[in-house]
């Protein structure tokens, strides 16, 4: 490994419009490996759409993604980008509702991803012990038999990061994780985050500045498509051009 | 919670045992007018069950099954009438003004060709279908109406190839298979307990897939195919080979259904039987196999007893019973046994706000 500072996901010069909306303006932003970054923005800036066009949803109309500076995301399909080693969650819990929780967990496990695989192998008692660990982790070890559609919001989320999380992955994009949680939960996922960001990078979606606070390395302010400004969690949050467009023109409180 | 797993066990093997016991005491039992029904219900069952793969399971509501059903049906049929016509050319060809047998009949002469071809043909079309479909990520409503309108594709060009096909009244007049006379008594109880054995290992079959990982996955498709793709699979091989296992289901059933019936013409493989395909594994349970076959064999028992005594108000019976079980059980009938019956209360009342998939 060199010492340069590598670059995770590096992204250049990014347009995505629909129907001559851009979502997106040549967007510039780039992610080091082992950061966790957070995202932040008004309604309508570009959050989400960034997600997509990493993880291969949207396909962008310009401009570089490159993943570890050489791999181009933008000619690859989701699942592909999805075994290069970068995890999606989404915004709404997306658990397979019909499956038991360790089945979800199973089913993301990164081997057997081909049909012939899938229908011809089994788990072995090491992948057994592997999805145990991060139902350990992800606090819903007594449940691993329950369908995942009896599970309450939060820990439908804490699923959908533990499927994440068993496919290893070296970049997790997250959207709103802790969004529509009791402040317990949200204390409880802060907790899992910062036990899983080690060794990874993660890129972090949320509006909930308390949960930024607590866990924000760097934060990037999104715009009508651009960085509006970007820096530490006290530095954004001091930014005049932030409050304008982020808290609605409101001074925020000291606190 | 052990104690009642434990209860459900038996209680399902003994309901399998029950199942396929009746069936093979049937040829004892019932007339040979009764059996020749049951033998072709049970042959729509095995479609049934492919559907329940397909729809059920992954999501993929195909309204062109009739299409795999009359393939296969059309194999088996040009084998056995070119057993019945000799060193002659099939009568409706000659009929046609053809000379020659076309070269495509010609292989169907060799019995382990035409039932091959029983396998192949629907297979390869329905891959054919599913990679042009799923690649471009046509899904849903669209592929049902895709599916629908090949059918009518296939119904036109069956009747209007008169001279390769038989036209309107498809291939009939055939009454040998392996120079046995088919109508004989011996030769059904035959046909009908090979059709029993196909349905017990195509159900066997299709429960070891969807025990599979393979088919959770099928099930993870259905409900989040997004969250699938993510997770570093693509759906689309997956809902293509499952596209092309339920053909080759319904391509088996064609077959062993033209063995009991002794035609096949267009009209049975239509539109309109295609979606009465769709509603047999709805009324049994599109998420149940067992269910699929259940569904099927009961909906057409009460079809051909209502519509012995009732012949005009039949269709109004079969859409009663659909709305019905739409309306009050989205799961069908096996839901009756699959699931508790208090949160099956429930889930019901939950479901019926909303239908979940199509």
């Amino acid at each position: 490994m060199s010492e340069q500072v590598k670059h995770i996901l590096y992204i250049e010069g990014l347009t995505v419009s629909f129907d001559g909306f851009k979502a997106l303006d040549d967007l510039s932003f780039y992610v080091e490996e082992n950061e966790l970054r957070v995202v932040i923005g008004p309604n309508g800036a570009g959050k989400s759409t960034l997600l997509d066009v990493i993880c291969g949803k949207t396909k962008p109309e310009k401009g570089k993604v490159l993943f570890y500076e050489k791999i181009d995301l933008t000619k690859m399909k989701e699942h592909e980008i999805a075994r290069l080693g970068i995890g999606r969650k989404f915004q709404t819990p997306s658990v397979y509702e019909d499956l038991t929780v360790f089945e979800n967990l199973a089913i993301s496990y990164p081997k057997r991803k081909t049909v012939f695989n899938a229908v011809f192998s089994r788990l072995s008692a090491q992948d057994k012990e592997k999805i145990e660990k991060v139902l350990e982790s992800i606090g819903l070890i007594d449940k691993m038999h329950f369908k995942a559609g009896l599970l309450s919001h939060g820990e439908k989320q804490w699923l959908e990061i533990g499927m994440i999380l068993i496919q290893d992955p070296k970049l997790i994009l997250l959207d709103e994780p802790v969004a529509g949680m009791s402040a317990k939960e949200r204390e409880k996922t802060v907790g899992l985050l910062k036990k899983i960001a080690p060794g990874r990078s993660l890129v972090v979606i949320e509006h909930d500045m308390e949960f930024v606070k607590n866990i924000a390395q760097r934060v990037t302010v999104l715009h009508q498509g651009k960085v509006l400004c970007e820096g530490s969690v006290q530095r954004v949050h001091n930014d005049p051009k932030v409050q304008e467009v982020y808290l609605g023109g409101y001074k925020v409180a000291a606190n | 919670m052990r104690k009642f797993q434990f209860n459900k066990k038996w209680l399902n093997l003994s309901f399998y045992l029950l199942f396929f016991g009746s069936l093979v005491v049937f040829p004892f039992i019932l007339s040979d007018f009764r059996l020749n029904l049951v033998g072709k219900f049970l042959a729509f069952s095995i479609v049934a069950m492919g559907i329940s793969l397909s729809w059920g399971y992954t999501g993929i509501l195909s309204l062109g099954q009739g299409i795999f059903f009359g393939l296969g049906a059309y194999a088996m049929a040009m084998y056995l009438k070119l057993e019945a016509s000799g060193a002659d050319l099939p009568d409706f060809m000659f009929w046609n003004g053809l000379t020659a047998l076309p070269w495509f009949w010609k292989p169907f002469k060799n019995p382990l060709f035409a039932f091959s071809m029983v396998i192949i043909l629907p297979l390869c079309l329905a891959l054919l279908i599913g990679f042009v479909t799923f690649k471009r990520r046509i899904s849903g409503v669209y592929f049902s109406l895709i599916s629908q309108a090949l059918t009518l594709v296939f119904f036109i060009l069956f009747i209007g190839q008169q001279g390769y096909t038989g036209g309107t009244n498809g291939i009939t007049d055939f009454s040998t298979i392996f120079g046995y006379r088919l109508f004989s008594r011996t030769s059904q109880h035959v046909i009908y307990y090979l059709t029993v054995l196909f349905l017990f290992v195509l159900l066997l079959l299709g429960q070891w897939l969807v025990n599979r990982q393979f088919g959770k996955i099928l099930i993870a498709i259905r409900d989040r195919e997004n969250r699938v793709r993510f997770s570093g699979y693509n759906p689309d091989n997956f809902k293509t080979i499952i596209f092309g296992i339920s053909a080759v289901y319904a391509g088996i059933a064609g077959a062993l259904f033209v063995l009991q019936e002794g035609l096949i013409s267009p009209s049975i493989f239509g539109v309109v039987p295609s979606i009465e395909m769709v509603i047999w594994t709805a009324i049994g349970g599109r998420t149940s196999l067992i269910g699929a076959v259940i569904g099927a064999l009961l909906v057409n028992t009460a079809k051909s007893l209502l519509s012995e005594n009732f012949p005009e108000i039949w269709l109004y019976f079969l859409g009663l019973l659909f709305i019905i079980v739409v309306r009050f059980l989205p799961e069908g009938l096996a839901s009756l046994f699959t699931k508790p019956f208090s949160s099956n209360l429930l889930k019901r009342q939950k479901l019926s706000m909303g239908v979940k998939h199509v």
